[in-house]
C-alpha cells in the first residue's frame, strides 16, 4: 500500500505520465485518445480523494515528501499539503475530467496534442499547489504556462495568437520578478543556498528589502489572480481560449495567484504584507466593482463571464487583505465556489457556441422554450455564481464580507460596503444575461432549431451542480479543512509582523453570530467529535462555529 | 627544451583530435567521389573519445607543460581546462552530427569540413589551457582560421561568401586589437604570463590600455555590443550547422579564456582599479538590451538566433562582472550557462538544418516558412519548442538553471541591478522565442504554398536528440555538471 506522501506524488505526476503514454497513441483515433484521457483524469480524481481521506484536521503540512534533489543549491523535492492546498488540489482533479468530457465534441482536430497539453497542464497546476520548496514551486508555476499557451494559441478563436502571447508575456513578466525575489530569499546570509519554504519563513529582512521582495512576489501573483489593474490579459485570454482552456483558466489557474499570496507572499514578508494590505484591499474592491460594471455592459457572453471572474477574484483578494480568519477562509471558499460555478458557466456558453457559433447576447433571447434543460442548468449556475444563499457562491462571499468588516485595520468597513455593492451588481449582470438569453420572445429564427443538451453535456454539468448545491448547504465540509490552515496563516502573518492581533479559532464561531463566547486566545481548533456538552449525535440544529453557515448540519460522531 | 612523450599525456585529448583531423585531410586526397558520411563518423568518434579522456582526467592534479611553474608554463592542463575542453569537444561533436545531411544538400560534402571542425576545437582547447597571452593568441588563431574557412564553404552562395569575407575582415581587425593589447601589456609588465600579470596591482596607463584592447578583442569574438555588427550577416550566411558551432564553440572558448584572464590578471587589477567593473557592466547591459531588441524585429529565424546569441553573450558578461568582483560562484555559473547554451543553441540550429531546403534562400528562413511544422513533424516541433523555451530561460530546462545560477552569482556579488537587467532582457526574449513556436504550431498553413519537409538523417536525429536530452537533463538534474564546474573553478584557486 502506498504511503500518503507517495499518493500525493502519484496524484501530481500521474497526469504527466499519462501524457507521455498518450504521446505513443495513434493520432487518428480521437475517441480513444479522449476516452483514455478522461479515464486517467478520473482515476487521478479518485486517487486524490485518498488524500482527502488521509487528511487529519490540523493546521500544519501533512503527507510531506522531502527528497534531496539539487544538493549544492539546497533545493529539495518537497511536497506537502495543508487544508488550503488540499481543497484546491481536489478542485483541480475534480474539474479535469469534466473539462475533457465537456470538450469532447468541441475539439475535433489535433486531439492528441490537445489531451497531452491538458494532462501536462494538470501536473503543473497540482505541483504548484503542493510544492513546499521555492524552486520546485517556480518550476511548476512556469511549466504550466506552456501548455496553457498552446491551448489558447492552437485551439483558440480568431485572435488567439495575440491572446496567447499576451497571456504568456504578462505572466512571465511577473514570474521573472518573483524569480529574482526567490533568489534573494534563497541566498542565505551564511553564504549557502536554501530554497525551502520553511527556511524562507524564518528569514528577516531590512524593511526596505522586505517591501521590495514582497512586491516582487505580489505583482507575480496579482497578475495571475488577476487584480485590477493588471487584469487586462484575462478577457483576451478567456475570449480566445477554447472552452476547455477557459474552464481551467478560470477554475484553477487564477486560484494559483490567490494561493501564492497565501502560501508565499504574505507569510514570508509579514511586515510588508500588512503594510501593503490597504493597497491590496483597495485594488480588490476596485476590482470587484469595476469587474462587475464592465461585465454588465459586455455584449459577448464569454467576455461577461471573464469580467465576472475579475469581480469574484476581487473577493478572494479582499478576504486576504482583511487578514482575519474569516476573511482568509472565505477567500479560499470563494476560490472553490468560483471554481465550480464559473467553469459551469463557461461550459454552458461553450455549448451554445458549438450550436450557433456566436456568443453575442443579442443573437439569443427566448430560447428557454426550445432548450429547457439548458435553461435549467444556466439558471442554476447563474444563481450559484451570483451568491444566492443555499448555493455555493454564498458562504464564501459572506465570510469575506464578515471578515473584512471585523478586520483590524480601519478600512474594513468601507471596503465591506463597497464590496457589498459588488454582490448586488453580480446579481444584476448575471440575471440580465440570463434574461436576455433565455427569456422574452424568440426573435432570432436561427434559434428555432436549437438542440437541447445531450446526455454527455448533462453528465458534464451534473457533478458541478451537485457540488454547487452541496457546498451551499454544507460549506463546513471544506471550511473544516480550510479553517485551521487559515488561522495558522493569519497568525503567522500577525506574529511575524509583531502586531498584537490575536487570530483565534473562535473567530469564526463568534462572528457567525450564533453563539457569543469570550475570546479563546490559543489555537483551539474545532475538531469533529470533540464537542463536550454538545448536542446528542444525529441532532439537526444550527451548530456554532463554521457550521453556523450550514443550512442543514447533522452533528456527526467519528 | 626536450619533450618526452609521457609528458605530453595531459594533452592527449587535443592530440587525438589533431591526429584524426590530419587523417581526414590525408584520406581526402584518395577519397574520390565517395560519400563523406564516414568522415563525420570518424570526427564524432574522435570528439567523443577526446571528451571522455578530458572528463576522465578531472580530479587529477594540475599538469604544467613546457614549463616548471605557473609563471613560465605556456600550457596549464588543470580541471578548468579539462572541463572546458570537454565542453568544446561536445559542441564540435553535436555540430559534426548535424553536418552530413546538410553538407550533402548544400553540395559541400568534403572531408576537410570535419577536419576544420576538429582543428577549431583544438584551438579552443588551447585557449582554455593558455598560461600566457601568446599561447592564448595561438589558440585563438587556430580556432578562428578554421571557422573562417567553415563559414565560406557554401562557395556558390553569395551570402556564404559575403559572410566569410566579413567575418574574416572583422576577425582580423579584432585580432589586431588583441595583439596590440598583448604588446602593450608586455611593455608594461615585461611578461605575457597570466600568473605574472596577476602580481601587478594597480594598473599603469600602459597596462590599463593593454587590457582594454584585449577586452575589445574578446568583445568582437563573443559579439558583444557595440562589436556585434558582423554577427547577423555571418550567422545568416554560414552553413547552418557551422552557424550553430560558431555561436556556441567560439563563444564558449572566448568566455572560458576571459575567465582565466579575469581570475588572474584582470581580477586583481579589477579589485584594485575600479575602472573595469563599470566598463564590463556597461558592455553587459548594452549587449543584453541591444541584442534582445534587435532580435525582436527580425523576420528571419537565423538572424533572430544571431541577435539572440548576442544577448546571451550579454548574460554571460554579467557573470564576468560578478567574477571580476571576486564572486567565487560566478565562474562556475558561466561554465554551466555555456554548457546549457551549447546544447540548446545547437539543438535549435539542428532543427533548422532538418528543415533546410536545397533551393534555400532567405525566404525559406522566415518565420512564415515554418507554418504548421509542429503538426507535420511532431517530434521536431516538440524539440524546437523545448529549445526555444530553454533559450527563453524557462524551467524545467538547462537554460533556466543556467540563468538562475548566473543571476544568483550577480546578486551575491551585489550586482542585483545587473540581474534585473538580465531578467528584463529575458522577458523581451520570450516574445521572439515564442514567435518560433507560434510559427510552428499556430499559424495557418498557406495552401498550397511551399512547405519545407524534413530531411531524414540518422546523424541529424541523434544530434538533435542528444541536445534535447542534455537540455532537459541540465534543467532537472544539474548536480553532476555543478560538481564539474566547481572542481574546474577550484583548480583556478577559488
Amino acid at each position: 500500500m502506498l504511503q500518503p506522501a507517495e499518493i500525493l506524488a502519484a496524484v501530481v505526476f500521474l497526469p504527466l505520465v499519462g501524457a507521455l503514454v498518450l504521446a505513443l497513441f495513434p493520432a487518428g483515433d480521437h475517441n480513444n485518445l479522449k476516452g483514455t484521457a478522461i479515464g486517467l483524469t478520473t482515476a487521478n480524481f479518485l486517487l486524490s480523494l485518498l488524500l482527502w481521506g488521509n487528511f487529519r484536521p490540523g493546521p500544519g503540512y501533512q503527507m510531506e515528501l522531502n527528497l534531496a534533489w539539487i544538493e549544492p543549491f539546497g533545493i529539495h523535492f518537497h511536497l506537502g499539503l495543508d487544508g488550503i492546498s488540499l481543497v484546491l488540489v481536489i478542485l483541480t482533479t475534480f474539474l479535469m475530467p469534466l473539462t475533457l468530457l465537456g470538450a469532447w465534441s468541441a475539439v475535433e482536430h489535433r486531439v492528441k496534442e490537445f489531451v497531452i497539453a491538458m494532462l501536462a497542464l494538470e501536473t503543473g497546476m497540482l505541483g504548484a499547489f503542493v510544492s513546499l520548496d521555492l524552486f520546485l514551486f517556480y518550476l511548476f508555476w512556469e511549466a504550466m504556462l506552456i501548455p496553457m499557451y498552446f491551448l489558447i494559441g492552437i485551439w483558440g478563436g480568431q485572435r488567439r495568437i495575440y491572446a496567447a502571447v499576451k497571456f504568456f508575456i504578462f505572466t512571465m513578466a511577473g514570474s521573472l520578478l518573483m524569480l529574482v525575489a526567490i533568489l534573494v530569499v534563497a541566498t542565505q546570509p551564511t553564504g549557502g543556498f536554501d530554497f525551502s519554504l520553511a527556511t524562507a519563513l524564518t528569514r528577516d529582512f531590512a524593511p526596505q528589502t522586505e517591501r521590495l521582495l514582497f512586491w516582487a512576489f505580489a505583482i507575480a501573483f496579482a497578475i495571475k489572480v488577476p487584480m485590477f489593474p493588471v487584469h487586462t490579459w484575462l478577457p483576451d485570454a478567456h475570449v480566445e481560449a477554447p472552452t476547455a482552456g477557459s474552464v481551467i483558466l478560470a477554475g484553477v489557474l487564477l486560484k494559483l495567484g490567490v494561493y501564492g499570496f497565501v502560501r508565499f507572499a504574505f507569510p514570508m514578508f509579514p511586515n510588508a504584507a500588512l503594510a501593503a494590505a490597504p493597497v491590496l484591499g483597495w485594488l480588490a474592491v476596485i476590482g470587484i466593482v469595476y469587474g462587475a460594471l464592465v461585465a454588465w455592459v459586455q455584449p459577448d457572453m464569454k467576455k461577461l463571464v471573464a469580467y465576472s471572474s475579475v469581480s469574484h477574484l476581487g473577493f478572494c483578494m479582499l478576504g486576504l487583505a482583511a487578514m482575519t480568519t474569516e476573511g482568509v477562509a472565505g477567500a479560499i471558499f470563494v476560490c472553490i465556489a468560483h471554481g465550480i460555478s464559473t467553469p459551469a458557466l463557461f461550459l454552458l456558453v461553450g455549448m451554445l457556441y458549438e450550436r450557433r457559433h456566436t456568443r453575442v447576447l443579442a443573437d439569443y433571447g427566448g430560447i428557454a422554450r426550445k432548450v429547457p434543460i439548458f435553461a435549467f442548468f444556466l439558471v442554476m449556475t447563474v444563481m450559484a455564481s451570483a451568491g444566492l444563499p443555499a448555493l455555493s457562491g454564498f458562504p464564501g462571499e459572506f465570510l469575506v464580507l464578515l471578515g473584512t468588516y471585523t478586520s483590524p485595520h480601519g478600512l474594513g468597513r468601507i471596503w465591506t460596503i463597497v464590496a457589498a455593492t459588488g454582490v448586488i451588481l453580480a446579481a444584476v449582470y448575471l440575471l440580465w444575461m440570463t434574461q436576455r438569453v433565455l427569456f422574452g420572445p424568440l426573435q432570432n429564427p436561427a434559434n428555432e432549431d436549437l438542440q437541447d443538451m445531450n446526455a454527455r453535456e448533462i453528465v458534464t454539468l451534473v457533478p458541478l451542480m451537485v457540488m454547487a448545491v452541496f457546498l451551499g448547504l454544507h460549506p463546513s465540509t471544506i471550511l473544516d479543512k480550510i479553517e485551521p490552515a487559515s488561522t495558522r496563516f493569519v497568525q503567522l502573518v500577525h506574529q511575524g509582523s509583531g502586531t498584537n492581533y490575536q487570530a483565534d479559532a473562535g473567530a469564526l464561531r463568534r462572528s457567525s453570530g450564533v453563539q457569543m463566547r469570550p475570546t479563546t486566545p490559543s489555537i483551539q481548533l474545532p475538531i469533529r467529535g470533540q464537542n463536550p456538552g454538545g448536542p446528542p449525535p444525529g441532532a439537526f440544529q444550527r451548530v456554532p462555529g463554521l457550521r453556523g453557515l450550514d443550512m442543514v448540519a447533522p452533528v456527526k460522531e467519528q | 627544451m626536450s619533450i618526452s612523450l609521457p609528458a605530453l599525456e595531459p594533452l592527449l585529448p587535443g592530440l587525438l583530435l589533431v591526429g584524426v583531423a590530419i587523417l581526414l585531410l590525408m584520406y581526402e586526397v584518395f577519397a574520390g567521389q565517395a560519400d563523406r558520411t564516414y568522415a563525420a563518423h570518424l570526427a564524432v568518434v574522435g570528439l567523443g573519445l577526446s571528451m571522455f579522456l578530458s572528463l576522465k582526467a578531472v580530479g587529477t592534479p594540475r599538469a604544467l607543460l613546457f614549463g616548471t611553474d605557473l609563471a613560465n608554463a605556456p600550457l596549464i592542463v588543470d580541471d578548468f581546462a579539462r572541463v572546458a575542453s570537454a565542453l568544446v569537444a561536445a559542441a564540435g561533436l553535436v555540430a559534426a552530427l548535424l553536418s552530413p545531411s546538410y553538407a550533402k544538400n548544400a553540395g559541400h560534402d568534403h572531408g576537410e569540413y570535419y577536419g576544420l571542425i576538429l582543428f577549431a576545437v583544438v584551438g579552443m582547447m588551447i585557449m582554455s589551457m593558455a598560461g600566457d597571452l601568446m599561447t592564448f593568441f595561438l589558440g585563438l588563431e587556430t580556432m578562428s582560421i578554421a571557422v573562417y574557412a567553415l563559414t565560406g564553404l557554401r562557395a556558390h552562395d553569395p551570402r556564404s561568401t559575403e559572410a566569410a569575407l566579413k567575418y574574416f575582415l572583422m576577425g582580423a581587425f579584432a585580432t589586431g586589437f588583441l595583439l596590440f593589447g598583448i604588446a602593450l601589456v608586455y611593455g608594461a609588465t615585461a611578461s605575457v604570463s597570466l600568473a605574472t600579470l596577476a602580481t601587478f596591482k594597480a594598473g599603469s596607463p600602459l597596462l590599463t590600455l593593454g587590457i582594454a584592447l584585449i577586452l575589445i578583442g574578446f568583445a568582437f569574438k563573443v559579439a558583444a555590443v557595440p562589436f556585434h555588427m558582423w554577427a547577423p550577416d555571418v550567422y545568416e550566411g554560414a552553413p547552418t550547422p557551422v552557424t550553430g558551432f560558431m555561436a556556441v564553440g567560439v563563444k564558449a572558448a572566448a568566455f572560458i579564456a576571459l575567465l582565466r584572464l579575469v581570475h588572474s590578471g584582470l581580477g586583481v587589477s579589477a579589485q584594485t582599479d575600479s575602472t573595469w567593473i563599470p566598463i564590463l557592466s556597461a558592455l553587459a547591459v548594452l549587449t543584453i538590451l541591444v541584442g534582445n531588441v534587435l532580435a525582436l524585429v527580425q523576420q528571419n529565424v537565423k538572424r533572430m538566433l544571431a541577435y539572440s546569441s548576442v544577448s546571451h553573450a550579454g548574460y554571460l558578461l554579467i557573470g564576468v562582472v560578478a567574477a571580476a568582483r571576486g564572486e567565487a560562484s560566478a565562474g562556475s555559473a558561466i561554465i554551466f550557462y555555456l554548457t546549457s547554451y551549447t546544447f540548446m543553441t545547437l539543438g535549435a540550429f539542428g532543427v533548422l538544418t532538418f528543415l533546410e531546403r536545397k533551393e534555400g534562400g532567405p525566404e525559406s528562413e522566415r518565420y512564415g516558412a515554418f507554418a504548421g511544422i509542429g503538426f507535420r513533424h511532431p517530434a521536431l516541433g516538440m524539440a524546437m519548442s523545448l529549445f526555444m523555451v530553454a533559450l527563453a530561460g524557462m524551467p524545467p530546462t538547462g537554460g533556466f538553471f543556467g540563468k538562475l545560477y548566473l543571476f544568483t552569482a550577480a546578486i551575491r556579488a551585489e550586482e542585483t541591478w545587473l540581474a534585473l537587467v538580465g531578467i528584463a532582457g529575458s522577458l523581451i526574449s520570450v516574445y521572439y522565442y515564442l514567435r518560433v513556436i507560434v510559427a510552428f504550431y499556430m499559424r495557418e498553413v498557406p495552401e498550397p504554398g511551399p512547405t519545407p519537409t524534413a530531411t531524414r538523417s540518422a546523424q541529424l536525429t541523434l544530434g538533435v536528440a542528444l541536445a534535447a536530452f542534455f537540455v532537459l537533463q541540465l534543467g532537472l538534474f544539474p548536480a553532476p555538471l555543478l560538481a564539474l564546474t566547481k572542481s574546474a573553478m577550484l583548480s583556478l584557486g577559488l
